[in-house]
């Protein structure tokens, strides 16, 4: 394919330019950039005159928007582009869906991503491979199909996270921060789970379909069709809200009792430190859809709170009813292995059940807790059952 | 010249392995910075229950008291581990003779399932600092490996 214009033809054209022919002419002189006042004085600079002390952990968000005099908008201005930065007359304007603050924020965001960079770490490096030891061949395979079920819940916020975090106002960085940050936490636990299903002899076990039970595919619901169809095409007004509930809320807290529940079954400071370094992640991630709720629960014009909260009642009791997120303590290739890992051997199979029973009643109950939090009261209202099913 | 014994459980006890813990900034900073105020709690000693307020903030533990059951309100933890004499008592020989937990006496191990050790708080978010940060607390019980500890 030819071109339209040749490198001669283009040279001039670059040439023309009229910043560039100021500068061939010798005019150095700085533009608005240099010369405007900040905003706040009517100018195009953004805004000045910032300070404040780093605190013992280094410079952290929290701290500087603490100090800045400027808050946070409540709209998002946008722009790509710092939230106080000027902007150019002419600077492209874009149409970000989640442009309120409230649609987006959380109580808790600057210290949680800031705790997240703090704890990153490397499946690669900081795990003491070298401390895995080999298991009886039952516990071994128990403990890949397990984590072959893990490897498969990980790729469901790898996969949706993206969509809502392109749709975030930049205006609201710190929002995109932590879900990047989650991101990268999410593909770390996928790559540590990779690792560990080959590294003690056994291998990948079966793929569980762990992740239908956390987008809700109403094939995998336990209500009846009409209303599973219903469920899944929740207003998507709320898409993010509801997925904060969906995913971050209950999907990733039964995900963390998962992590919990491995750190408890581990035999060997591998084992143990791997689902304890996962566990810390998880547990953000919770934290921060929870907070996220709140957040907009509290803060959302009446009508449109009374109308969310509403929403997410419906969307938890239909949760609740169908087994997703709690569905993954009803999957067979999870559960199973789970029962046989806490029995210590096939001959001890009861008891390891009793273990997972136990674990039930913990998890609901922490579920119920954090939807207190969550300004969501489900005390007396949630369909689980308090008692394993089972 | 022997190490003198340090008393479980007792504020010099915690103080202890506050110690090890500031002295050793690369290894925590390598785990992640930690902010959180805690509650121990020893129930069932000889001198009935026992409640240890610890604050931590960055890499270090900066603070440690001993709270009667009234102060610990005024305390404001994010979360209290709770767990009977006979238990820590346990878990810290455990820890002696291992150099660290053993599989079956890690802090997640022992409280998950609310027994022999509990983990609460009056809000579930703060109670899930225990487990953002887990890796540290492990660390820090861990530090009681390099003290002598004696049980009243
Ligand atoms: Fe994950
Ligand atoms: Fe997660």
């Amino acid at each position: 394919m030819s071109m339209a214009i040749d490198k001669k033809q283009s040279v001039e054209r670059l040439k023309a330019l009229p910043q560039v022919q100021r500068w061939r002419e010798g005019n150095y002189e700085p533009g608005a950039w240099f010369t405007s006042k900040p905003a706040e004085e009517g100018g195009i600079w953004g805004s000045w005159g910032h300070r404040f002390q780093p605190n013992r952990r280094g410079v952290s968000l929290v701290e500087l928007n603490r100090a800045d005099r400027h808050p946070i908008p409540t709209e998002g201005l946008g722009l790509l582009a710092d939230r106080e930065a000027g902007a150019e007359p002419d600077a492209p304007r874009y149409d970000y869906p989640l442009r309120e603050k409230y649609q987006v924020w959380s109580y808790n965001v600057e210290s949680l991503y800031e705790e997240a960079m703090s704890r990153q770490w490397s499946a690669t490096r900081d795990i003491p491979w070298d401390k895995l030891a080999p298991l009886p061949e039952d516990q071994e395979r128990a403990l890949c199909q397990f984590v072959s079920f893990l490897h498969t819940v990980e790729f469901v916020p790898g996969d949706t996270l993206p969509f809502y975090m392109a749709r975030v106002d930049p205006s609201f960085s710190e929002v995109r921060l932590f879900m990047s940050s989650q991101c990268a936490d999410e593909a770390r636990h996928m790559e540590v789970f990779g690792k560990r299903m080959y590294a003690n002899g056994g291998g990948p076990g079966m793929e569980p379909g762990a992740e239908a039970l956390l987008l809700f595919d109403p094939r995998k619901s336990v209500l009846p069709q009409e209303i599973a169809k219903t469920v899944s095409n929740v207003n998507p007004t709320w898409d993010f809200l509801a997925y904060s509930y969906f995913v971050q809320m209950i999907g990733e807290a039964v995900v963390l009792d998962f992590f919990r529940f491995g750190e408890f079954l581990g035999r060997n400071p591998c084992d143990k430190e791997m689902f304890r370094r996962i566990m810390q992640d998880e547990a953000r991630h919770v934290s921060f859809g929870t907070m996220r709720i709140k957040y907009y629960l509290d803060n959302a014009p009446r009508r449109e709170r009374e109308e969310a909260s509403e929403m997410l009642h419906f969307l938890a009791s239909a949760c609740e009813a169908s087994g997703t997120g709690f569905g993954l303590l009803l999957q067979p290739s999870a559960i199973e292995p789970f029962a046989l890992l806490a029995a210590g051997s096939l001959g001890n199979l009861d008891k390891g059940w009793d273990v997972v029973r136990e674990f039930w009643a913990t998890a609901v109950e922490e579920y119920i807790n954090r939807c207190e939090r969550a300004g969501l009261p489900r005390r007396g209202r949630c369909m689980l059952p308090e008692e394993a099913p089972f | 010249m022997a190490n003198q014994k340090v008393e479980f459980p007792s504020t010099q006890w915690f103080q202890a392995l506050a110690a090890r813990m500031n002295e050793q900034r690369a290894k925590y900073q390598n785990f992640g910075f930690v902010t959180a105020r805690a509650v121990f709690r020893v129930t069932a000693t000889a001198a009935g229950n026992r409640n240890f307020g610890l604050v931590f903030d960055g890499f270090e533990c900066l603070e440690v008291r001993e709270l009667t059951d009234g102060e610990i309100a005024q305390f404001d933890p994010d979360w209290t581990m709770e767990g009977d004499y006979a238990t820590w008592k346990e878990m810290v020989q455990n820890i002696k003779a291992h150099g660290e937990a053993d599989p079956d006496h890690t802090l997640n191990r022992l409280c998950l399932l609310g027994h022999p050790f509990r983990v609460h708080g009056e809000d579930q978010t703060r109670v899930d600092v225990f487990y953002r940060q887990l890796f540290s607390f492990q660390a820090f019980i861990d530090e009681s490996a390099a003290v002598e500890t004696s049980f009243a």
